[in-house]
């Protein structure tokens, strides 16, 4: 395992686009709620986490020789860096343990009916912790293999899918209240995009520190085109009761697809491209969650720990959400308020430290555009 | 049967693995792998492992009061999570 | 232990009775004196009687030197020692452990009175092959010469095609017994200087008794041993040699084997031969096409078909799926048995064709592809469409030129194929994750194995992966990964 391997920005970028896209097209719960005003939220959630992600990139750029968790013990002290640390570690876990769950819930639902789940996790653990022993500049290479196969299948999918789509379903605008739209940018906050405030750890090992605020930001605007894409085609193709009934929309929209008068069905091609691509959120979490635990508890060989630290989040996802309803209610009612502290108040409560305790060596103005 | 055999296996790669650091004169290292494996190990073993900690069912517990006034109260929001 | 070097005396005597006591119970040593007058003589030559050309020594060297002696104007020795010069390339030797190479190594020695040195002139005697076409390489167009187990004649080969200063070779000994001669061969303009240091370092840590084959080399200096994959090429073109060296790569010729290796190499190199740059360019991106949907087919064929006919039937258009099910009804095994029993039918029909003489083995492929497969399907063993689906399999799998990645698919196959059969697709994503995850990770010599579709741009993979015509073609030369 190559552990300080440097990533480029552009192997970076795709990493943030393939973690935040793979599941945020599986259940849509927050279009469910808010049906044509989803946009709003969608909005709301992407700037908002834009604007978290920049708070790091932020300090990442006053620090650039330190990792983000050392930084975290420059500004907060030893024992207050571990107890954030600690949290974002929990929060990994929670992320981690739904993902997993959201897959195979997915497969055993949809897909392979009489498969257990446990045999489809252990799959997926076995997966995960092999990606994870290889190391990030294996994962970032290997995105780049498979994105343009990604692109290409949901391309396809969606230009037939398009095809049936008659009215613009996202009129009559401004049906919702604010604080539906605001609940659905909260949740749109912890689900997708969110998510991607763990990509603040690995911050250090991207080759141009310069760029990497547009190198971040970029694929998350992306990621949420390609969302509101996504719900545009599902709402066009399936109406709004259909969408809401579904429980994974995306997928009933793609069963519309066909070739001709022949090829009928060909989404579970798409979905085995899809599988790979939902993977790198799990193996991108248990990652981090690998660097931050090896900084927490100050492992000296992380690579002994790859192996309990992936069948940590298999227990941990084997343990929680039980049943399918279980998951979606904790992510519209738990999950918004506890995500938070990880996403918004850690990164705010750190760029402020930041600002105030400017490192020793800085320039005194440093300025940096929000914008790239 | 998957669940003896992972939990089994657990136990097995804890003390292999803690075997092997120990010689490489990490001792805290060692310590800590097979303290991780046993705590893993418990998530498996039949009846223990369902009161074994999970985030769902902390942050449930911790959040859950928070959440309910927040989407109840604050934003207006009927959730069915809550009934 | 460390011995130390043990010094050429200046009496002739005492050195043969050296070199007798290192030979001892050696029937083919031969010593032949030559003498002036009675006593002690004037020199001695010393060699294995089976390795070097006796009739070249007796004709060339042993006559020159006693028609020097009878017309001699000096000291007996300055004459010897003048004739000895005159005879082409000698090696002088200053210790007897390189004396005993040299005699090792098919060459003569000679040692004159009164000198503490040895004069060694290699007189390989032995039989070797002579330059046939190239054997597992077979090309429809392109030069027809392949390597022989001769190391002098296949650098020929390469050098006759190189004429320039600037390609380099470096010689190693490997192996403590065999003193097997090695050479790096590269170009000193478009070698990476890195990935020629690493070489060189691994090369030099390489420690065994007896090297019979490049092939344990090329398992010695890969990156990762554990690999289904092999990480360097292969070859036995000289053309294939010429033109790599001339990406800036490094070939290792060895002597004893007709197989050269080519490092660092790339996994999309191994799928090509080298046949593609002498074609119409259309046609070898043709083939370049063709080649990865037989890779795709060689690793997921039977994986694909017994996920689909055993967990998406819905996903098999209607009537192709009625023609599956009416063929497998009465089939008492489900799909994955199937295909398992026929995979494995066909990778022992592969071997035994192999191992037996070229006649029989023919006999063997089509007996055991026409008479097994019909019977297993008259008789309710296997159904149809999973004999295509092997048999396709196999085929495509023959595409691929590297003898050696085809092994590795054919073998990876098998867990893909038991994926498809728990978990269906499921499996298979995952299995395919893990084997691009895999090919992700490996290195050829610190370069990315998967170099092509890693490399910065896409356009610029779409440019290493299909050729251009020859005018457009520019050097892609290989770079080491920092």
């Amino acid at each position: 395992m190559t552990s300080q391997e440097k990533i480029s920005n552009k192997q970076f970028g795709s990493l943030v686009f393939s973690f935040l896209s793979g599941f945020s097209t599986l259940f849509l719960i927050e279009a469910k709620l808010i049906k044509q005003d989803v946009w709003m939220s969608y909005l709301l959630g992407i700037t908002v986490s834009i604007g978290m992600l920049w708070l790091f990139v932020y300090a990442q750029k006053q620090y650039p020789h330190l990792s983000m968790a050392e930084i975290f013990d420059e500004l907060l002290g030893k024992w207050f860096a571990k107890l954030a640390l600690c949290l974002y570690l929990v929060y990994m876990l929670e992320t981690g343990g739904a993902a997993y769950r959201a897959l195979s819930f997915f497969y055993t639902t949809a897909i392979l009916p009489n498969t257990p789940n446990i045999v489809l996790m252990f799959l997926i653990f076995l997966c995960t912790a092999y990606a994870v022993y290889l190391g990030l500049g294996t994962l970032a290479r290997s995105i780049q293999v498979i994105l343009p196969f990604f692109i290409v299948a949901i391309v396809i999918v969606s230009f037939f899918i398009v095809r049936e789509i008659d009215t613009n379903p996202f009129l009559p605008q401004f049906q919702s209240r604010a604080s539906e739209i605001v609940f659905g940018g909260m949740v749109t906050l912890a689900f997708p995009f969110g998510k991607a405030i763990i990509f603040g750890f690995i911050l250090s090992r991207v080759k141009n520190v310069k760029k990497i605020f547009s190198s971040t930001a970029i694929p998350m605007a992306l990621s949420g085109l390609y969302l509101l894409a996504v719900t545009y085609m599902v709402f066009g193709s399936l109406g709004f009761n259909l969408s809401h009934a579904a429980t994974f929309p995306y997928f009933s929209a793609a069963q519309l697809v066909r070739f001709g008068e022949y090829m009928e069905r060909i989404e579970i091609f798409v979905i085995s491209i899809w599988t790979v691509f939902t993977l790198f959120e799990i193996i991108v979490i248990q990652y981090i969650f690998m660097l931050v635990a090896g900084h927490v508890f100050r492992i000296k060989e992380t690579r002994f720990f790859v192996f309990p630290i992936c069948l940590l989040f298999f227990a941990i996802a084997h343990k929680s959400f039980i049943r399918m309803m279980d998951l979606s209610l904790y992510i519209l009612g738990i999950y918004p308020i506890s995500s938070l502290l990880p996403i918004v108040i850690i990164p705010v409560l750190i760029a402020f430290l930041t600002l105030v305790k400017k490192p020793r060596g800085a320039k005194k103005s440093v300025k940096i555009n929000p914008v790239g | 049967m998957i669940v003896g055999s992972i939990c089994i296996l657990t136990i097995c790669y804890g003390i292999a693995g803690g075997v092997r650091l120990w010689k490489r004169q990490s001792k805290y290292d060692a310590f800590l792998l097979f303290l991780f494996c046993g705590f893993i190990a418990g998530y498996f073993i039949p009846g223990i492992g369902n009161a074994w900690p999970t985030v769902e069912n902390i942050y449930s517990f911790l959040y859950e009061r928070v959440a309910k006034y927040m989407f109840e109260n604050v934003l207006n929001i009927k959730l069915e999570a809550f009934r | 232990m460390e011995q130390r070097p043990e010094p050429i005396r200046t009496s002739v005597d005492l050195n043969v009775e050296k070199l007798l006591q290192r030979f001892a119970d050696n029937e083919h040593l031969v010593v032949r004196n030559i003498h002036k007058e009675e006593g002690s003589p004037l020199a001695s030559i010393v060699y294995l009687s089976v390795l070097i050309d006796e009739k070249r020594l007796n004709q060339q060297i042993i006559r020159k030197i006693s028609e020097d002696l009878r017309l001699q104007n000096g000291s007996a020795e300055d004459t010897i020692m003048e004739s000895i010069h005159s005879l082409g390339e000698i090696k002088v030797l200053p210790q007897i452990d390189a004396a005993v190479s040299m005699i090792s190594d098919a060459g003569i020695l000679i040692f004159v009175e009164g000198h503490s040195k040895a004069y060694g002139i290699n007189l390989p005697g032995y039989e070797t092959r002579s330059i046939e076409e190239p054997k597992l390489e077979l090309n429809v167009r392109g030069p027809r010469e392949g390597f022989t187990e001769d190391l002098q004649k296949n650098l020929g080969l390469v050098y006759r095609r190189l004429k320039t200063s600037e390609l380099k070779s470096k010689a190693y000994l490997i192996g403590k017994q065999s003193q097997t001669s090695l050479i790096l061969l590269y170009l000193e303009n478009k070698v990476d200087g890195a990935v020629l240091k690493e070489l060189k370092s691994r090369i030099e840590s390489i420690n065994m008794d007896v090297v019979s084959d490049s092939a344990e080399i090329e398992e010695w200096i890969q990156d990762s041993t554990f690999s289904p994959f092999p990480q360097i090429l292969n070859t036995e073109r000289p053309d294939r040699v010429v033109s790599a060296l001339n990406r800036g790569k490094i070939a290792i010729m060895m002597d004893g084997t007709p197989i050269a290796l080519i490092t660092p190499t790339t996994f999309f190199e191994l799928l090509h031969p080298s046949e593609d740059q002498f074609e119409r360019f259309y046609f070898a991106n043709f083939m370049r096409a063709i080649r990865m949907i037989t890779l795709f087919i060689s690793l997921f064929g039977p994986s694909l078909y017994i996920a689909l006919t055993t967990f998406h039937l819905e996903m098999i258009p209607t009537p192709l799926m009625m023609t599956f099910l009416s063929t497998k009804a009465g089939i008492p095994f489900p799909s994955y048995v199937e295909a398992f029993l026929m995979e494995i039918a066909f990778e022992v029909l592969r071997d035994a064709s192999l191992r037996l003489p070229r006649i029989a083995g023919q006999s063997v492929s089509i007996v055991g592809a026409l008479i097994i497969g019909e019977a297993a399907v008259q008789s309710g063993i296997v159904s149809r469409p999973m004999v295509i689906v092997v048999a396709m399999t196999g085929i495509a799998s023959f595409t691929i030129p590297s003898f050696n990645t085809a092994i590795a698919l054919r073998m990876l196959r098998f867990p893909l194929m038991l994926l498809a059969a728990t978990s269906g697709v499921f499996g298979l994503s995952m299995g395919m994750f893990a084997i691009i995850l895999h090919l992700c990770s490996l290195r050829s010599c610190g370069v990315l194995f998967l170099d092509p579709v890693e490399s910065a741009s896409w356009r610029n993979s779409l440019k290493k992966y299909f050729l251009l015509p020859v005018r457009y073609r520019r050097i892609s030369r290989v770079k080491k990964h920092e």
